[in-house]
């Protein structure tokens, strides 16, 4: 206390000011610290308090809402990314509580350790948040078909959508939204069991033309009728995970390898129905649809094709077939260090190697061997 | 214009300089490639022929003020310089960076106007670790914001998840009572202050002398004992401006246990109330500002209902008390913990909050 009483006189002067200023006022719950205090902080451009606040973490971000009204205006005037993935409890109350005031999130991750999103809050964010382009609500057990209604309705801009392990949605819901959500380009509905069936994969193709990358891991509803018309319906699809879908047959892949050229990842991880049709029809696509100079120079020729193919417990498939496929895409490699060619638990499979193994393979014999 | 070429040829036996002006009006002439390490100067250079003379200076952008301008233009003198390693910069930057939370809000923003980007990441990322984790209230402290936001705003992220009533009211009646105590106590800081400029009697000035030599500390403590009952019960501010000096000139513990023993023995009861209280406090703000209650069920607990309502009538009552013997309460109380909230000059707490920052 002694050494605060060494405060310079324009100390005392400007304390005394903001203390009239409070008696003046009402000195009830809002003591306003102005006067005196310096102000600039007030004034600081809006840039640079957002870029500021975009170094720090979520929670930060959201505390800092809540300082003034300058801050709150700026943040919730330029937040645009969001997650609460650290919320353990009370992730739907946050939610709540924020989508009013948030309206300008573009992205927003909710994805839940121990479910906690319950339907009223997808239905807040729907209601204030129509610029959402990306939305994770991936492990969200407790939504039901109404927040997929809400979100049709509400974020029509919605580009990348994750709704893995949300196993109470339906397909008429997912159909309902992709009426809506036309601009959709990634979705993943890995186990959305009782979403992901024929009549929703027919509604995707037909609405979501733009639509590049599709998990449908574990969706054993799928049939040859959902992926034909996914085909036919999406010339863009570069990645398609049917990882577990056990009823796919040939015919998908050859709908997949005759439409979708730009297919760059196919995942058919325990499709025991496929056979080597399905590869061959994957390799005479390429050479057929290989364009005339001019047209691969406009670009619009994938160059380097598949580039990532999984045919684990794919039992049925011989090695001829596969080696051929193999051949035809520079990009598939068996060879440890880029090994994008995913045969486990094809025994009979072990001779396909790609190019830089077959290299190695041959300078390895070369070598004299001294350990016998 | 042969003014803007002499600008920017660079022969090599004379240095040319850049002329900028501040927006106080004063004028200063900085090196040429350090100045033109600026982006917003050096457009004003090449673009505009600007800067060549002091008729020409540039005026620099508002936020710019000459001593932030010299800070920025150390900054550039070293940067500019092309043969430093990755290193030497990450050391210089570290150690230019650190200063007082208001001189670096003040370099962000002029850096910003002069459109130094390297500069404002480093001055950004430095704020960035200022704010993260800590609550609106420190936020708004460091950075002298108004504190104009409704409770109900404030509470909004958390409204839901303390779904009781009561400790919302609860919540609202301690900002309330929080924030009257700080008034009362810068009010009653200045008065106090005040008087002992003015009212220092002989024997006041006696046992100053006498503290100094230390010779008969014995006698001392006596007297100022004897002094402190006297007065206690006549003039309740003087005494208590003396207990507050004798407390800090002798650096004894004896005359500290004497002093607060004297003013308040009910005091100590109500220290520790309120120290607990301000615990409470701290426990519901802290379980507020996490945003997400880890341990907390959505109900509090009864045994901490009823604690909290003793503290909410507790402190209710001594507000409404005598206000006299709740000041001398409130000084020794400041004494003994120096609480950080209560701060009355804006440099004290920068300094303080600037000290705990520096890493």
């Amino acid at each position: 206390m002694i050494s605060k009483a060494k405060v310079g006189s324009e100390e005392l002067n400007s304390c005394f000011e903001k203390l009239l200023m409070v008696a003046a006022g009402n000195s009830g719950v809002r003591v306003r610290m102005e006067g005196a205090v310096i102000t600039e902080w007030k004034d600081i451009p809006m840039e640079l308090l957002l870029r500021i606040v975009s170094l720090v973490d979520d929670r930060t971000a959201i505390v800092a809402s809540g300082v003034c009204c300058g801050w709150r205006d700026a943040i919730c005037f330029g937040l645009t990314q969001l997650s609460l993935s650290w919320c353990k409890k009370n992730m739907n109350n946050l939610v709540l509580s924020l989508a009013p005031k948030f309206t300008r999130l573009q992205t927003l991750i909710l994805r839940q350790e121990n479910p906690q999103l319950e339907d009223n809050a997808v239905e807040a964010i729907a209601n204030f948040c129509h610029d959402i382009q990306e939305l994770d609500l991936s492990k969200s057990f407790k939504l039901s078909d109404h927040s997929l209604y809400a979100l049709a309705r509400g974020c029509p801009n919605i580009t990348k959508l994750n709704i893995s392990g949300c196993t109470s949605f339906s397909d008429g819901a997912l159909e309902y939204l992709t009426n809506f959500c036309q601009k959709l380009k990634i979705l993943n509905l890995c186990g959305c069991v009782k979403a992901a069936t024929d009549r929703a994969l027919q509604a995707i193709g037909r609405n979501c033309k733009m639509l590049q990358s599709l998990n449908l891991g574990w969706c054993d509803n799928v049939g040859d009728i959902g992926v034909m018309s996914l085909a036919y319906g999406c010339p863009d699809l570069k990645c398609l995970d049917l990882c577990g879908c056990v009823r796919i047959t040939d015919d998908s892949v050859i709908a997949l390898a005759d439409k979708c050229l730009h297919l760059r990842s196919l995942d058919l991880y325990y499709c025991r129905n496929i056979t080597d049709r399905a590869m061959y029809s994957l390799a005479h696509s390429r050479v057929n649809n290989k364009p005339s100079l001019w047209q691969s120079m406009k670009g619009r020729y994938d160059e380097e094709g598949l580039r990532s193919l999984n045919i684990s417990q794919c039992t049925a498939l011989t090695p001829s077939a596969v080696q051929t496929l193999c051949d035809t895409f520079p990009a598939l490699h068996t060879c440890s260090g880029r090994h994008t060619l995913v045969m486990s638990g094809c025994l009979s499979l072990t001779s396909v190697h790609c190019a830089c193994a077959v290299q190695a393979h041959r300078t390895l014999n070369t070598i004299p061997h001294t350990a016998h | 214009m042969s003014e803007v070429d002499m600008a920017v040829i660079k022969p090599e036996m004379m240095k040319s300089y850049i002329w900028l002006q501040t927006a106080d009006g004063s004028i200063q002439q900085v090196e040429q490639e350090v100045a033109m390490f600026c982006p917003m100067i050096c457009h004003e250079v090449i673009q505009k022929g600007m800067g060549s003379s002091k008729n020409y200076a540039i005026s620099l952008p508002q936020r710019v003020n000459p001593a932030m301008l010299s800070l920025i233009l150390d900054y550039c003198r070293f940067h500019q310089v092309p043969g430093r390693s990755n290193k030497e910069r990450k050391s210089f930057d570290e150690k230019f960076i650190r200063m007082d939370t208001k001189r670096l809000c003040e370099l962000t923003s002029a850096a910003d106007s002069l459109q130094l980007k390297p500069l404002v990441d480093l001055t950004s990322r430095a704020l960035a670790r200022i704010i993260e984790g800590k609550s609106p209230e420190e936020i708004r402290e460091i950075f002298h914001l108004p504190d104009d936001l409704t409770e109900e705003e404030k509470l909004e992220p958390l409204k839901n998840t303390t779904d009781d009533p009561r400790i919302r009211l609860l919540n609202r009646l301690y900002a309330k009572k929080r924030k009257e105590l700080k008034e009362r106590q810068k009010l009653k800081n200045i008065e106090v202050e005040e008087e002992r400029v003015d009212d220092r009697s002989v024997d006041d000035l006696l046992s100053f002398i006498n503290g100094d030599n230390g010779d008969s500390k014995g006698i001392k403590n006596s007297k100022s004992k004897k002094k402190n009952r006297r007065r206690k019960d006549q003039q309740k501010n003087t005494s208590a401006n003396e207990a507050i000096k004798n407390h800090n000139k002798e650096p004894n513990g004896l005359n500290q246990v004497c002093c607060s023993a004297e003013v308040g023995q009910t005091v100590r009861a109500g220290v520790g109330a309120t120290s607990n209280l301000h615990d409470v406090e701290d426990d519901i703000f802290d379980n507020k500002n996490e945003l997400d209650d880890g341990d907390i069920d959505d109900e509090i607990d009864p045994a901490l209902k009823e604690k909290i309502d003793r503290e909410v009538e507790d402190f209710a009552r001594r507000l409404n008390s005598d206000w006299p013997e709740r000041m001398q309460e409130i000084l020794s109380f400041g004494h003994e913990r120096k609480p950080v909230h209560f701060s009355l000059n804006g440099n004290g707490s920068l300094r303080r909050y600037a000290n705990s920052e520096q890493r």
